[in-house]
């Protein structure tokens, strides 16, 4: 059952420039499903979240929750925030500073008019789960940045919500306190079952969290998949770049297969159904080095010879080469206890196949 | 959105009712200047000394502001050089001139400065050099007294946003400055003044402002040598029966446009944001240079400004009579005691705390919903969000007394007739101070963030919930702080109340004044030190409810 949809949804800032900061939106969440919105800053992403908890106001489309509409732009309907049965965790925290942990967890209970018996009971389980049952007279300046965070989760879990909303909650943490609370915020969400939409710019965070991963960019969804669909086939270029994916190789079809680093060898055979130009994106811990002078296996990999070391940057348990191959550069991480290149050595490279993702037009068409 | 138009009726209603009390007044006055095809402006033409009058007020207007920016500027870096010792008391030091009400202040020097029988004058006298002279060496009621005073009255302002705007800069783009080997003076020239230009525009506007409408140095230091500015000519006005409220109007007219032009020319220079945001680079390592002279610096203005003007007031409230020598064994608490007794001086002095208390009951509330509007970008209509903006504004453009002289225009005749009731007073407060009002609390709404409403709302608070439980204990202090400072500045006033007072309704400034014109001097002494007293627990609630810093928005 879909617990949120969203539909064609836009909206536009005011202004000379008049930004398009949500275009033409549709997604649905389905029940126990946490969505997660991933995409550098600017790309709409947390508007896109604030028109669903109705602290923006969208110009077109229409927001339906549990089959209850909150938003519908063709009958001029808004649903205020407090009426939405939302629940949400700022990027800040945004705890009440006047207020003990006790009356921040329990003041949308109270908003909701849950009897005093009830609310103690619920506070206290809900503090349980986020693991800060001794903290509930505290006020929210005696408290450290990981528990200000779970205190917030936790007020918006009190109401036991339709649908949670998180506003790149653990962006304020320090790094090893956000993989502690990544996992615990994981473990929650499987012991609780919530539905939720998830806004971040870490792909890491997006991946761990995930039932699906939203790429956005300028306003639209670029890409929606599970996180192993996202993550193994980025549909575009724009996601295989946010994603990281360094290596890119322009590919023309004429007299052969040249890329701009250089004559492409190996086995090309896959390429044959598929006309230039092509980009080519590669991993840099999915290519290979090898001595220069070896020839390009044949089998189910391409090669590229001509290149150089510029540096070697030992990194703990890899090493990151940089190289120039026919004037590109290109980036290749491999494990440290394989053997070791210097700077100035000649290289070839090697990739395999299913290891390319080869975009034509803006689209994936490898694999 | 249909169901977005409802709301704004409310906030509609807000800006018209405001804006009649603000808007109305002027805009009836002025209209009088230009009837009779501007018959108004001949007869101003034809008032005598005009020209020194007009010449007087722009001198007074530049050259005060020039001396409050210069010595404001000065005291503010003094105050960043301060050892540390002495920076807490220091930095707060030259705001205290501000809690002396100008009134009390010019009194306080004329009693040291008065030719004859000034205390300073008489004890100068005494130097050998000057041993031979009748009066002086200082003669208090000249213009070039008056501009330095006004000058010294108004500096604490400069003082004011100057402070901030260095503290607010920290320490740490000199630094980077210094580091990039910038000597002392190149990393003033290059990097503070710089940085400093929108704080140091900015309170040069305000304070071109006051001293454009400057009433009570030259209503009071004028008199004797028939010294007038735009201003006093209009009090002069209200003297006279019946009052040619159209030649009132031309006097106040290049008031208003001079007023209009710098709050224009302000907006120019520095884009409305900038006044509430500032450059933040602040670093907890404190590596200034500090000086002791700095704080000498800071006393002497201590000293000149609020020490010696409260001594003298003190000493002639304690006086058998002010005749300028220096006699301690005649101290009589006689002036106090008949102060006390004087029904009418007490009934003003209630009468301006229960006047001011109502008018803050009304400001308050108005004031935070005004700033709370300014606040939405788009729940509010922007046209609503302008007006509300420029009525906030407005009253702080329109100097006191032509503000209190238009407001006796507007509410002698009907719709309105209130004049002679204290519902006059109460409606004069309100329109001089609802800019004052919202703007104050409009810092601490922005303080406070929006994130807070939000995450309310976001909890299923409603909007009265979110505004009882969240909205208004966040914001407590900023509120209290307010509604302190404002009742401060009512029970200072004494401009505007001059103007719409009548023989019923009188206020502390109002009889102090008729006191000052009877010539009982010891009783005016201790009516300011009343005023002042008043004053000091007043600041003192806005301290202990909004801690130090809620001195600096006065």
């Amino acid at each position: 059952m879909q617990e949120l949809k969203v539909e064609a949804l836009v909206k536009q800032y005011p202004g000379r420039d008049k930004v398009i900061a949500v275009n033409n939106v549709d997604i649905e969440v389905q029940a126990g499903e946490m969505l997660v919105l991933l995409g550098p800053s600017g790309c709409g992403k947390t508007t896109l979240l604030r028109c669903v908890a109705g602290l923006e106001d969208a110009q077109q489309g229409k927001i339906t929750l549990e089959g209850k509409a909150v938003f519908d732009a063709s009958i001029q309907f808004n649903q205020p925030t407090h009426l939405r049965d939302i629940g949400m965790v700022f990027q800040n925290y945004s705890l009440w500073p006047h207020m003990t942990v006790q009356r921040n967890v329990e003041y949308p209970l109270r908003a909701r008019g849950v009897a005093a018996s009830e609310r103690d009971k619920r506070v206290k389980d809900v503090l349980e789960v986020v693991q800060c049952g001794h903290l509930t007279d505290r006020l929210p300046a005696m408290l450290s940045g990981g528990q200000q965070q779970r205190i917030a989760l936790a007020r918006a879990l009190a109401p036991k919500p339709k649908i949670m909303l998180l506003d790149e909650p653990l962006s304020n943490l320090d790094a090893l306190l956000r993989v502690e609370l990544r996992a615990h915020l994981r473990a929650i969400h499987r012991e609780v079952g919530f539905t939720g939409i998830y806004v971040t710019h870490d792909q890491i965070e997006a991946f761990n969290l995930g039932t699906r991963v939203a790429v956005m960019r300028a306003g639209k969804i670029e890409q929606l998949g599970t996180a192993r669909e996202v993550y193994d086939r980025p549909a575009t270029e724009y996601v295989a770049k946010f994603l990281g994916i360094r290596n890119v190789l322009a590919l023309n079809s004429e007299g052969g297969w040249m890329s701009d680093a250089g004559r492409l060898e190996g086995d090309l055979g896959i390429l044959s159904a598929l006309k230039g130009p092509l980009q080519m994106y590669v991993r840099p811990n999915a290519v290979h080095m090898s001595v220069g002078s070896e020839a390009a296996p044949s089998g189910g990999s391409f090669s590229l010879g001509g290149g150089r070391v510029v540096d070697a940057l030992y990194s703990g348990g890899e090493i990151d080469y940089v190289l120039d191959v026919g004037g590109q550069t290109l980036y290749v991480s491999t494990h440290s206890a394989k053997t070791a290149f210097n700077p100035g050595d000649a290289v070839r490279i090697n990739f395999a196949h299913r290891d390319a993702l080869i975009y034509s037009n803006d689209k994936l068409v490898s694999g | 959105m249909r169901r977005q138009v409802a709301p704004q009726i409310g906030w509609l209603l807000i800006v018209i009712v405001v804006g009649f009390a603000v808007v109305w007044p002027i805009v009836q006055l002025q209209y009088r200047a230009f009837i009779d095809g501007g018959s108004a402006f001949t007869r101003m033409g034809e008032l005598p000394r005009i020209g020194d009058t007009v010449r007087t007020t722009v001198i007074l207007a530049f050259l005060s502001s020039a001396l409050a920016v210069l010595v404001g500027t000065f005291l503010a870096w003094c105050a960043s050089l301060l050892p540390r010792r002495v920076q807490k008391f220091g930095e707060l030091a030259p705001l205290l001139p501000l809690i002396v009400p100008a009134v009390a202040a010019v009194t306080g020097w004329i009693f040291l400065l008065s030719p004859k029988v000034g205390y300073l004058n008489m004890m100068l006298r005494q130097l050998p050099l000057l041993s031979g002279l009748e009066e002086g060496p200082f003669d208090i009621y000249t213009v070039k007294w008056i501009v330095l005073i006004t000058g010294m009255l108004l500096s604490s302002f400069v003082y004011v946003f100057v402070h901030t705007g260095l503290k607010n800069m920290g320490q740490e783009l000199e630094a980077a400055a210094a580091a990039c080997g910038a000597s002392p003076v190149r990393i003033l020239l290059t990097v503070t003044l710089p940085l400093l230009r929108p704080s140091i525009i900015f309170a040069a506007g305000v304070v071109f402002l006051l001293g454009m409408g400057q009433f009570t140095a030259p209503l009071l230091l004028g008199r004797t040598s028939r010294i007038d500015v735009l201003t006093t000519e209009m009090f002069h006005l209200t003297l006279r029966y019946p009052i040619d409220y159209g030649l009132g109007a031309a006097l106040g007219f290049p008031i208003l446009i001079a007023g209009f032009i710098v709050v224009m020319l302000q907006k120019l220079a520095l884009g409305e944001q900038r006044r509430y945001v500032v450059v933040s680079a602040r670093s907890k390592y404190d590596a200034r240079t500090t000086r002791w002279w700095a704080a000498g610096v800071i006393g002497v203005y201590l000293l000149i400004t609020t020490v010696l003007p409260l001594l003298a007031l003190t000493y002639v409230s304690l006086s058998p009579f002010w005749s300028g020598s220096l006699v301690m064994t005649e101290l009589t608490t006689r002036h106090w005691k008949s102060v006390l007794d004087n029904p009418v001086l007490v009934n003003a002095v209630w009468t301006s705390i229960k006047t001011s208390v109502i008018a803050i009951a009304i400001l308050i509330p108005l004031g935070f919903g005004m700033a709370f509007a300014l606040l939405q970008s788009t729940r509010i209509f922007k046209p609503i969000r302008m007006a509300i903006d420029f009525l906030a504004t407005l009253p702080m453009a329109v100097p006191a007394s032509l503000m209190g002289f238009g407001l006796l225009f507007a509410y002698t005749r009907p719709p309105i007739q209130i004049y002679g009731t204290a519902a006059v007073l109460v409606v004069t407060y309100i329109t001089l101070m609802i800019g004052h009002a919202t703007r104050l609390q409009f810092t601490t709404l922005v303080a406070t963030g929006q994130e807070f409403l939000e995450a309310s709302k976001a909890c299923g608070g409603g909007a009265l919930r979110s505004l009882l439980q969240i909205l208004l204990p966040l914001c407590r202090k900023g509120i209290g702080a307010t509604a302190a400072l404002t009742f401060v500045l009512l029970f200072h006033e004494f401009s505007a109340s001059l103007m719409v007072r009548s023989a019923r309704t009188q206020v502390i400034g109002s009889v102090m004044y008729d006191v000052w014109t009877g010539g009982v001097y010891s009783e005016v002494a201790v009516l300011a030190l009343i005023m002042v007293l008043v004053t000091v627990i007043g600041v003192m609630i806005a301290v202990w409810i909004g801690g130090s810093e809620s001195l600096k928005k006065i």
